[in-house]
């Protein structure tokens, strides 16, 4: 087992992996930017390194730098979270070259899986269904050859990319020409390869994807599947587990395809396989993602399973504690992420100081954050500040209890999407399971019924600028009872908290 | 003796009077009037509004020329100034929050965050809609285009700076 382990990473995966670390008696060693100082990953790891400057090339991607750190700590593992370095190959064989265990599958395997048209490959050849496509572009002429054939509308997709970064929609062949050209341009300059290929755009459809695990002796366990369809411009944005669109007879097909592919490629720690299914029933392979993902604790909470204290495990060649037979899911699960961001402009990116935090909980509700009063939320990073996540018994137990956590989730400071959130837990469609990736430009209303709140808001500035007046800096009144009463429930799910009681306007003149 | 005020909300301004009565603040906006006490708690971020009879938690952050107050999930920026000074010449602002002086239009930054590339410089022409800076927040580049043709008087920002919302990025004349 592991004595020390580096965590290359920050936020709140810096944190759960720091929490795994402890439940395993493992201490932690944590790495900054000069942007996070402060941040509560680097006080609750045991020891914790500046690496550099604020910007992610200087700091949290500087592979030298971070082995540098990890030999001057001596630690024998390291965990790379999600993003930054997560999926980089030469990250994994730089811990690998200097004698430091990458916890995460073997270089080779992230390779594969991060070019999308081999692994598109190596999946058709174990027997998994792929989108229909094609193989990598020679010329605009093959490009529109193969279009025709696929048909329209199509996907431009880069070789290299994720996260919609060189991708371009093309519905008329006109269009096609350009679409490769801005797609070629962008998957160059983002990810130095501009290896193209196309892919059929299906729609309607709904984004499904299935968590494995494997350990260094053969073992694979599916750890059933997740809902990702509530996405906007592909960045997910709510997350479920298990999918109201599938049903026992699905699921066992894709724990089949699932394990199918793990072990053709020879698959070992914490996976994911993403796929589409369309209107007609059928899975098409997406890609795999080899590494743990953001909205993991949804398979926690319905298997039982500790993904990143077993991901550690398996890394340091333990056998897996469980078989699939083991494997039972119970209840529902939902994840809301939780971004900085101004969900009525737009939502645009919202960086600032946190005044005041207050995160919800009771029966049922889990917060990966690692926000804090004081925090500053940079703009260097992504917009994530937290996961909300809840269990029920059901799915509508989790959408309640969802609503319940929303409404108490308190942030001051910046912006973020939490009234976004609040609109979907009551939107029919969402409530009823009846969704695809277009949901959220279907159903979202960017704009907010809250007059009585502007108003509210207006008075309040009004009354700070009048007490300020009079008295430089406000007192707190001792209040000789307390004034608060109790709230209605509906008020406390966030539904019209108050009401403004309007007077008839001759009292003025009293 | 009643005070008044002048708030405004986006692109709402009113006039607000505030009048203390024994029993509390009696508040008229609009032409409503509202029976209110303000209670702050844990501090002066945290606040008791009971508006009416009915009580809310609010959080309020001072900011310049105002207050930023969060009522359940909202934020809303919220400028006020007392009305004794008459009524205020606001600056005049297209919706994209382009600032107009004397000296031309102020480009101000639409969020926070790192000045990626700036591709104008002073003295340069420019045609509406072409890209003057990019701000990267977030891992989101945000391009910014010249809402109206013209020339780049000033430029107060360099590639690589952070910048705060509502900063000024360049004049435009």
């Amino acid at each position: 087992m592991f004595r020390k382990l580096l965590v290359a990473n920050r936020g709140e995966i810096a944190l759960r992996v720091i929490r795994a670390c402890r439940d395993l008696g493992i201490q932690s060693v944590a790495i900054y930017s000069e942007a996070d100082r402060a941040a509560l990953h680097v006080r609750q790891a045991d020891e914790a390194y500046l690496i550099g400057p604020p910007p992610p090339r200087e700091s949290y991607l500087n592979i030298p730098r971070i082995i540098e750190v990890a030999k001057k700590a001596g630690v024998d593992a390291i965990h790379p979270g999600y993003g930054f370095l997560a999926e980089n190959a030469a990250f994994a064989q730089a811990c690998q070259d200097n004698g430091i265990t990458f916890v995460g599958p073997s270089p080779e395997v992230i390779g594969l899986m991060g070019d999308k048209l081999r692994a598109r490959q190596v999946m058709r050849e174990a027997g998994v269904p792929v989108v229909p496509g094609t193989g990598q572009l020679r010329d605009t002429e093959e490009a529109l050859a193969a279009a025709r054939e696929i048909g329209f509308p199509l996907l431009v997709k880069a070789a290299a990319g994720g996260g919609g970064r060189g991708m371009r929609t093309v519905t008329r062949a006109e269009e096609l020409a350009s679409a490769l050209e801005l797609a070629r341009r962008e998957a160059g300059a983002a990810f130095g390869d501009d290896t193209l290929y196309i892919e059929k755009l299906l729609s309607p459809v709904r984004h499904i994807e299935v968590q494995v695990i494997g350990d260094l002796h053969g073992n694979v366990v599916v750890l059933g599947e997740r809902e990702c369809s509530i996405q906007r411009r592909h960045q997910k944005l709510i997350e479920e587990a298990p999918s109201a669109a599938v049903d026992q007879r699905r699921r066992e097909y894709l724990q089949e395809l699932a394990t199918l592919a793990a072990r053709h490629v020879g698959y070992y720690s914490a996976g994911t396989l993403e796929f589409l299914l369309d209107s007609q029933g059928n899975f098409y392979f997406l890609e795999m993602n080899t590494r743990l993902q953001v909205e993991h604790p949804v398979t926690e909470l319905v298997t039982g399973v500790d993904l990143v204290v077993d991901q550690i495990l398996v890394a340091a060649g333990e056998p897996l504690g469980y078989c699939q037979a083991d494997v039972q899911l119970r209840g529902w699960a939902i994840e809301c992420r939780i971004n900085a961001e101004d969900p009525y402009s737009n939502f645009r990116p919202s960086a600032g100081t946190l005044h005041y935090v207050r995160l919800p909980g009771g029966p049922g509700v889990r917060v990966d954050s690692a926000l804090d009063t004081g925090v500053d939320v940079a703009p260097y990073y992504d917009p994530l500040i937290a996961k909300l996540i809840t269990w029920g018994r059901d799915r509508q137990q989790a959408i309640t209890r969802m609503k319940r956590a929303l409404a108490e989730f308190k942030v001051v400071g910046v912006s973020t999407n939490i009234p976004f959130h609040m609109q979907v837990m009551n939107e029919p469609a969402f409530v009823a399971g009846k969704f695809d990736t277009g949901f959220v430009e279907k159903h979202f209303q960017a704009q907010r019924d809250s007059q009585r709140e502007e108003r509210a808001a207006m008075l309040l500035a009004a009354l700070l600028a009048h007490s300020r007046r009079r008295a430089p800096r406000p007192a707190p009144v001792a209040a000789p009872e307390s004034r608060w009463r109790l709230r209605g429930r509906l008020e406390a799910l966030g539904q019209a908290p108050w009401s403004v009681r309007e007077r008839n306007s001759w009292r003025r003149s009293t | 003796m009643a005070e008044k005020y002048l708030v405004g909300l986006g692109n709402w301004l009113e006039e607000v009077e505030v009048e203390e009565t024994p029993e509390g603040v009696r508040v008229t906006l609009g032409g409503q009037t509202y029976e209110v006490r303000l209670e702050p708690l844990l501090g002066n971020s945290l606040y008791l509004l009971e508006l009416d009879q009915r009580p809310t938690e609010i959080f309020a952050q001072e900011r310049p020329g105002g207050y930023d107050i969060v009522i359940g999930p909202h934020r809303y920026t919220v400028l006020v100034q007392s009305a004794r000074a008459g009524r205020p010449t606001a600056p005049v602002r297209d919706e994209e929050g382009w600032q107009s002086t004397a000296a031309g239009w102020l480009v101000l930054a639409p969020m926070s965050g790192i000045v990626s590339e700036v591709y104008v410089a002073a003295g340069q022409a420019v045609q509406e809609g072409d890209v003057l800076l990019v701000i990267e927040s977030m891992k989101m580049n945000n391009e910014l285009r010249a809402r109206y043709s013209g020339t780049v008087r000033e430029v107060h920002v360099g590639r690589g700076q952070r910048v705060e919302q509502g900063q000024p990025l360049l004049l435009l004349r």
